[in-house]
C-alpha cells in the first residue's frame, strides 16, 4: 500500500463508526483509482490530487459527524438496509452488527405496540384476564 | 411514550449540484463510486471533480433520502457495490430538471425582452 493510501486510510478513521462501516472501503478503493490515474498525470497534478482529496476528508468527516447527530434518530448510528435479504441468506451476513439494533428495535415496539393495542381492547371488552395477560407480556418484553 | 420528530421533506429542499449530478450519471445505468466520479467529471465538461469524500457524503444523504439504494452487482470486477436510482429519485431528478427548464425559458424571454 502506497504511502499515501495509507495515510487516507488512517484519516477515514475519523468518520463516525456507523458510516465508516458501508463507506470505508469502497472510499479506499475509489480513492486508490483515483491515486493511480492522477500519478500517471505528473508529481504537479498527483500533489494537489493529494491535497484535495485528504482536505476534502477531513470537512467530509466533520460534515459526516454533524449529520449524525442532527439527522433523524431512527438514521442516526444505523446501517440503512437498502437491499433485500436474498433467500437463504442469513442476516448476519445481510447486515453488518449495528444494523441488528436498529432492527431488534423495530421488532420490539412492533411487538410492544400489539400488547398495548390488545390490552386496551381487553379492557374495552372488560375482558380483564386477558388484559392481565397482555400486560404482563408487556412487562416481558420491557424486560427483555 | 411515543415522540415522533418533525423531518422536513426532502423533496422540497434544492438539489445541489453535486446531488444532481450524481441522479443524472445514475439515470442511464447503475454505477460504482468510482465510475460516477468520472461520469460527473465527463457530464460536466471537466468543470465539476468530486473528491471521494464530497461523492461519499452525497451518497449517504441519497441514500437516506432513499433517492437511490446500493446492490450488489454480479459481475466479477472488484467494484461490487453499486448505485441505482429508485423511482423516488428519478421522480426528484425529473422535477428538478422541469425546474431548470422552466427557468432557462423565463431566462431568455426576459434576455430577448431586453434586447429588442
Amino acid at each position: 500500500m502506497k504511502p499515501i493510501t495509507r495515510l487516507y486510510k488512517a484519516l477515514l478513521r475519523l468518520y463516525p463508526s456507523d458510516c465508516r462501516g458501508w463507506c470505508a472501503p469502497e472510499m479506499l478503493a475509489t480513492f486508490e483509482k483515483a491515486a493511480e490515474e492522477h500519478r500517471a498525470r505528473g508529481l504537479a497534478a498527483f500533489v494537489r490530487f493529494g491535497l484535495v482529496e485528504l482536505s476534502g476528508l477531513l470537512v467530509e468527516a466533520g460534515a459526516a459527524w454533524i449529520a449524525k447527530f442532527t439527522s433523524s434518530r431512527y438514521m442516526r448510528g444505523f446501517w440503512i438496509p437498502t437491499t433485500m435479504r436474498r433467500p437463504g441468506q442469513s442476516r448476519e451476513d445481510w447486515c453488518p452488527p449495528g444494523a441488528r439494533v436498529l432492527s431488534d428495535v423495530i421488532e420490539a415496539q412492533k411487538r410492544a405496540d400489539f400488547n398495548l393495542r390488545h390490552m386496551v381492547d381487553a379492557i374495552a371488552d372488560r375482558d380483564f384476564k386477558r388484559a392481565r395477560f397482555y400486560s404482563e407480556e408487556d412487562l416481558r418484553i420491557r424486560k427483555q | 411514550m411515543r415522540h415522533v420528530e418533525e423531518q422536513p421533506d426532502p423533496s422540497s429542499r434544492p438539489l445541489t449540484e453535486p446531488v444532481l449530478l450524481i441522479l443524472l450519471s445514475l439515470a442511464d445505468k447503475p454505477r460504482h463510486g468510482y465510475a460516477l466520479m468520472k461520469d460527473i467529471e465527463k457530464l460536466s465538461a471537466g468543470r465539476v471533480r468530486m473528491t471521494t469524500g464530497t461523492l461519499y457524503g452525497a451518497l449517504r444523504r441519497l441514500l437516506e433520502d432513499a433517492w437511490i439504494e446500493r446492490f450488489e452487482q454480479e459481475d466479477t470486477s472488484r467494484d461490487k457495490q453499486a448505485y441505482r436510482l429508485t423511482p423516488a429519485g428519478r421522480k426528484q431528478m425529473a422535477a428538478e430538471l422541469d425546474r431548470m427548464k422552466q427557468l432557462t425559458r423565463a431566462a431568455a424571454a426576459r434576455l430577448r425582452a431586453r434586447e429588442a
